[in-house]
């Protein structure tokens, strides 16, 4: 099964990383950035389908949320071990329970805490069009790995299963060269 | 190979969807009798679900904890709402199925001096085995299942949409609960509840 799964996760498109930068998908706070912007519904489904030439993990998390912040060591070194195999997209719903400054804040403090190699944003938007838009079950942590393609392939309710993310992108990898 | 690919991709989808349902039992479906129980409550006395039903003609069966920073933003809520119903035969049932071995702030004890301490007017019941955690399917904190007076699940879910205050939109809750008592069909019977994964026991 993972070799099937590993296959839709290739999908190359032809220049897509420079038309990802022509169009300027930056709506996410890029590695290091102190201040992750906040992004709505449609940034944030527009982000999954933008071309782009690796998978992307898209991680819903709150600062909150104690195994979310205990996941993040994790996708640390899951992003640090595939720099150019995986994009990780780290979405906050802090703001289901505080106001989006306080928000802001509470994200910032964590990455000082836990400095990251991957991306963050905040989402500001209602829980049911999120819901309804993502499939979230309901808790966090929740991860979707979308292929270069943007096709949705895996749901992760709960903490990343490293070991297996990785031997998808072992495969991945292997096929494409 | 290309052709394989795109004949296993749905069905290798389909797998995924089916893993997403997770790994807890499902939720106690709409239309069906709440799991029975007899738990230990913060003022020392054991409750049952059946003093709560003979009583009234809603019970609100709520799964919450004391840690759990959403539950703590719903604590004044949910005290708001008992409020709101105190003259009214609406039944409010707080349960507490978190591991205290995982979140010690989650002990009996800790309950009974959080209940003295907010001056709780509705009962706060020990869930220490999970065993009617696992009956309701319940996976959240705080997360409700409504049982009319026969006992039988009419919502379950959210208490509403939004923990700020001044942001809320729907109050899921108290609409099924107005419905309930004034007969009327629940519109809105099932939300999905957000917040802290209880507390599961680790395997030994």
């Amino acid at each position: 099964m993972h070799d099937q799964v590993a296959q839709s996760l290739l999908m190359p498109r032809l220049g897509a990383m420079l038309l990802a930068t022509l169009v300027g998908l930056g709506a996410c706070g890029g590695n290091g950035d102190p201040t992750p912007p906040a992004v709505g519904l449609e940034q944030l489904q527009e982000r999954t389908r933008a071309p782009r030439d690796r998978p992307l993990l898209l991680v819903f998390w709150a600062t909150w949320c104690d195994p979310c912040v205990a996941e993040i060591p994790d996708l640390v070194t899951l992003q640090t071990r595939h720099q150019d195999g995986l994009e990780i997209l780290s979405v906050s719903l802090d703001v289901f329970l505080h106001p989006i400054e306080q928000s802001r804040a509470l994200v910032q403090a964590q990455l000082e805490r836990t400095p990251t190699p991957y991306e963050h944003c905040i989402y500001v938007g209602t829980q049911d069009a999120l819901f309804a838009a993502f499939e979230l079950p309901g808790g966090i942590p929740y991860a979707l790995l979308f292929d270069a393609g943007g096709k949705l392939v895996r749901h992760f309710n709960g903490r990343v299963p490293v070991e297996e993310l990785e031997q998808l992108l072992a495969v991945s990898s292997h096929r494409s060269l | 190979m290309r052709r394989r690919t795109t004949l296993a991709l749905p069905l290798v989808l389909a797998l995924a969807a089916t893993a997403f349902a997770g790994p807890n039992d499902p939720e106690l479906a709409i239309g069906t009798k709440g799991p029975g129980f007899e738990l230990m409550g913060t003022d020392g006395k054991k409750h049952a679900l059946p003093e709560f039903l003979s009583k009234t003609k809603a019970t609100a069966v709520v799964f919450t904890c004391n840690t759990c920073p959403y539950s703590k933003a719903y604590e004044p809520v949910l005290l708001e709402i008992a409020a709101q119903y105190a003259k009214q035969p609406v039944s409010f049932v707080l349960i507490n199925s978190n591991s205290a071995e995982v979140q010690p702030l989650d002990s009996f004890d800790e309950m009974v001096k959080l209940a003295k301490e907010k001056k709780y007017p509705f009962v706060y019941l020990h869930d220490e085995t999970q065993a009617i955690a696992t009956a309701y399917g319940a996976q959240r904190t705080p997360h409700v299942f409504l049982l009319d007076a026969e006992g039988v699940c009419r919502y379950r879910g959210r208490i509403d949409d939004n923990a700020k205050r001044d942001e809320v939109q729907t109050h899921d809750l108290t609409t099924a609960i107005d419905a309930l008592l004034a007969g009327k069909e629940i519109t809105t019977a099932e939300t999905k509840a957000f917040g802290c994964t209880i507390k599961w026991r680790k395997a030994s």
